[in-house]
């Protein structure tokens, strides 16, 4: 491929792919994401090819696509132009997709989505999940390979980098950027377009452009998703970036555990040099920038910018104080800008379509859209993108469709490990920055796990302070003795052990946490303490006061036994017990050997006749 | 220097700009504790003991003195009761891991400490000290920590003999709690904590080992010594003897003349 130099030739390049792409009448395209992967899209896809590669009088395109964002279907197709959505498909599936739906245009009920009343939904954008989305950075996910560069310029792919170089001042672009409301999507909602500013204004030669791509929060995966999908609109973000700080040498710092976006963010930014996007003289500007990627080592502390910075340095990931801001001393000591995956995406996005555009997306203080990995007991598991402002409740109950079970909400947790926990009251709540922290979590990088009746918030406050007991680096003293000392405290609790003193004890170590830890790591690693102390109190009394785990979590508090009466000896505990705790003859009535109960609930849960009982 | 107006403690100071809270305190005579902290060495700012409230433009905040450069218009309060909350409590916490140590009970007795996390009977309150010196002043960077968390430990390169030592001893010079021990038995010094052993050079006169072969080797290199120096081998005791005899010489000599 020889070097782009200007817009004709992109233009030229455009038009050629353009009508490539007309030609087929058929695209079908199949997700390819880490989690598609492992729910067997790819056996899916190597099915496809060859049945496809049968059919000679229609032209049709199969496409390997990042995420669709419907998880909890994987493995899916869609086919176009229709946008036929198939979910859950099983290889032996494939021969009657290609027979009925490619060479006859019949749709398969069997293989469609059906809603909460058993209703099939034929089409993607007529599936709830959907509905309520604004998927802009993630809008090319599902439409383009993101192996091949050209599939992405052929929806408006490196157009803004050319707009920028050609017709826009840096100075101007930090200041659309500014105009634009853009916030950092990494966590602190930081204005992008000052930190750009103030990099720029910065002494210092070299300038380094970073991109944090180190998504360490459980059960997160929105950078993952969208480098997995669509890693050049992240490049040429970077790029844009980088000419607008007067920036020549970049990274993205990538989580060790994501290899297929690693391979990914390779290819493309082998293309991008190939194209002419990347490296010496760029389109012919005289402006040069290239992208170097640093791969993490397995370490959550290494997502805090100071210590990601310390880790491309090759230094322990340890942060350091931030007085002095990085983008004044960052990366060797030099202006540093660094910014989140997501939000270097939302970049091209703004160039391409003017901040007036951007800035009518979202709330007053938080543009744009946010993307959001919506996980735990909701029927509806995915990738959710939605304008900032939209409320807890419409993506819990209308996109994520409730919960799992039909039992009940008590909680979400928003912003990671060490996010708040957010009960029923705040539903209705407009999820923006502000309004977030307002009740005590955060935004975070987008990680929302939702929490069903069946959960013991002194358990799950227990659960998020024993990941960061692991993931503190153990740097400075209140973080690393502060989580320690929470966690002896709330594990003595979920064991009966707790004393009501403790709940004051566990408030006083979290306010002296949130004033005087290094990093924000320990500063916000007391929210999920507190929000469960400030919302679900009662549970913590429960536990301290009845030794009662009133949502039969905490298994020292909790214990199972039979009631005679309603036991008819079906056997079925007893065949269910991994232990064989349970004792009994069948048509006899059973008993649980307390003894040796390990109180893993698996009786209760398969006896039909409300004959074990929880106490 | 650019100077800048402050207020510390409710007094109005013009002071140099860039300076750290703690050395303008020194200089003011306000008492701020440290653990950390050490006048060789960058802080480090990890005890957070010396932990301060600022405020500016209207903006409360907590920060750690030793590395927080002033600022125009801040106004600094070191001891008021949420800062000296905030002391009392890493004390609490430090006293759970090594007890009443060194300074440590120095300060739990100025603050009036109660231990409410136990006392412990470790010896190392990872202030980092001996990590840094070994760094940034002998330039040596022998030990390091390992692990993460509660875990976390000063430590030689996995633990085993850190290759790199050269037996100075500074580690154990600037360490806070006595944790690190230089014992010369023998032909050999060891270093505890950090599994250091090393061969020691023997006294060319009266045949003692007294120093690391490995220190002399440093030295030499360090101050780019090609030919050797005869009593860079000799111990103090019998340096200063030959040191004295070539003095004794000296005036015979003269007195001669």
């Amino acid at each position: 491929m020889k070097k782009i130099k200007n817009k004709e030739e992109l233009e030229k390049l455009r038009g050629r792919l353009k009508k490539e792409r007309e030609k087929y009448e058929i695209l079908i395209s199949v997700c390819a994401e880490t989690g598609c992967i492992a729910s067997g899209s790819l056996n899916i896809y190597k099915k496809l090819e060859k049945e496809i590669k049968k059919i000679k009088n229609r032209k049709i395109k199969l496409l390997k696509t990042g995420c669709h964002g419907f998880s909890e279907f994987d493995p899916a197709i869609v086919i176009y132009p229709e946008k036929i959505f198939y979910v859950k498909l099983k290889e032996e599936d494939i021969e009657e997709i290609v027979e009925k739906t490619i060479k006859n245009g019949e749709i398969i009920e069997r293989l469609l989505y059906k809603d909460e009343n058993g209703k099939c939904i034929s089409y993607l954008n007529e599936i709830p999940f959907y509905k309520k989305q604004n998927r802009l950075v993630t809008r090319l996910n599902g439409l383009i390979d993101p192996e091949n560069i050209e599939d992405y310029i052929l929806f408006e792919g490196y157009s803004a980098l050319i707009k920028v170089l050609n017709e826009i001042e840096p100075d101007e672009v930090i200041e659309i950027i500014k105009k634009s409301g853009l916030r950092g999507r990494g966590g602190g909602g930081f204005p992008t377009g000052r930190k750009w500013e103030l990099c720029k204004k910065a002494e210092g030669t070299p300038k380094y452009i970073i991109c944090n791509a180190d998504e360490g929060d459980p059960g997160a995966f929105m950078d993952r998703s969208v480098i997995e999908g669509n890693p050049h609109s992240v490049i040429e973000g970077m790029i844009i970036g980088a000419y607008a700080i007067g920036s020549n040498e970049g990274y993205v710092y990538i989580r060790h555990e994501y290899p297929l976006a690693l391979e990914r963010l390779k290819i493309a930014l082998k293309q991008a040099r190939e194209y002419g996007f990347l490296g010496e003289n760029i389109l012919n500007s005289g402006f040069s920038f290239d992208i170097d990627i640093v791969r993490g080592g397995g370490a959550f502390v290494c997502g805090e910018s100071t210590a990601l910075m310390a880790s491309i340095e090759g230094k322990v990931g340890e942060p350091r104080a931030k007085y002095i801001h990085t983008v004044e001393r960052g990366l060797y000591d030099k202006p540093t800008c660094l910014n989140n995956v997501e939000t270097w995406a939302n970049v091209p996005l703004i160039i391409n379509n003017g901040w007036e555009w951007y800035s009518k997306i979202g709330t007053e203080n938080s543009k744009g859209t946010k993307i959001f990995s919506l996980v735990g007991k909701v029927k509806n598991t995915g990738l959710v993108e939605v304008d900032m402002g939209i409320t807890l409740k419409e993506i819990i109950f209308d996109i994520g469709g409730g919960i799992k079970n039909n039992k009940k909400f008590k909680g979400v947790q928003t912003g990671g490990p060490s996010g708040g926990i957010i009960p029923e009251k705040f539903l209705n709540l407009p999820v923006d920055f502000d309004r977030l922290n307002e009740v005590g979590s955060m935004m975070g990088s987008g990680g929302m796990i939702v929490m069903d009746e069946n959960t013991c918030m002194v358990d799950v406050a227990r659960y998020f302070l024993n990941f960061l007991k692991e993931e503190s680096c153990g740097k400075c003293v209140p973080c690393r003795e502060g989580i320690y000392h929470m966690l002896s405290i709330l594990n003595r609790i979920t064991e009966g052990k707790g004393e009501i003193q403790d709940i004051e004890k566990l408030k006083e170590i979290a306010d002296v946490m949130k004033k005087s830890c290094l990093c924000a790591l320990g500063t916000t690693a007391p929210n999920p303490v507190l929000t469960t102390l400030n919302y679900f109190e009662d549970e913590y009394i429960a536990h301290i006061k009845d030794k009662k785990c009133l949502s039969g979590v905490c298994v020292s508090l909790v214990k199972y036994y039979i009631v005679p009466e309603f036991c008819n000896g079906c056997h079925a505990c007893y065949k269910v017990c991994p232990i064989g705790a349970i004792e009994g003859d069948v048509k006899k009535v059973h008993k649980i050997k307390q003894d040796i109960c390990i109180k893993c609930g698996s009786c209760y849960e398969v006896c039909k006749f409300n004959a074990i009982k929880r106490d | 220097m650019e100077k800048i107006d402050i207020v510390i403690n409710g007094k109005k100071l013009e002071v140099e700009k860039r300076k750290t809270i703690l050395e303008i305190a020194k200089e003011t005579g306000i008492f701020i504790p440290t653990l950390c902290h050490h006048p060789s060495i960058e802080p480090y700012g990890v005890c957070r003991l010396c932990t301060v409230e600022i405020e500016r433009n209207g903006r409360k905040r907590f920060v750690t003195s030793c590395n927080y450069p002033v600022e125009d218009e801040i106004e600094i309060k070191t001891d008021n009761e949420e800062v000296l909350k905030i002391r009392r409590m890493i004390l609490q916490f430090l006293i759970a891991k090594v007890g009443y140590t060194g300074k440590i009970k120095e300060f739990a007795e100025m603050y009036k400490v109660e231990p409410v996390f136990g006392i412990g009977n470790d010896d190392c309150i990872l202030c980092g000290l001996c990590v840094n010196v070994c760094k940034e002043l002998i330039g040596v960077n022998a030990i390091s920590f390992s692990s993460r968390g509660i875990n976390r430990k000063v430590s030689s390169p996995f633990e085993k003999e850190p290759f790199d030592c050269i037996g100075c001893g500074a580690c154990s010079f600037v360490c806070p709690t006595g944790a690190i021990k230089i014992i010369d038995k023998g032909n050999f010094r060891e270093i505890t904590k950090i599994n250091a052993k090393l061969e020691l050079e023997k006294c060319k006169i009266c045949g003692k080992p007294f120093i690391p072969k490995k220190l002399i080797q440093y030295m030499k290199n360090k101050i780019g010594l090609k030919e050797e120096i005869d009593t860079l081998y000799l111990c103090d005791d019998c340096k200063k003897n030959v040191y004295l005899d070539r003095i004794n010489l000296l005036t015979l000599i003269g007195g001669k003349k």
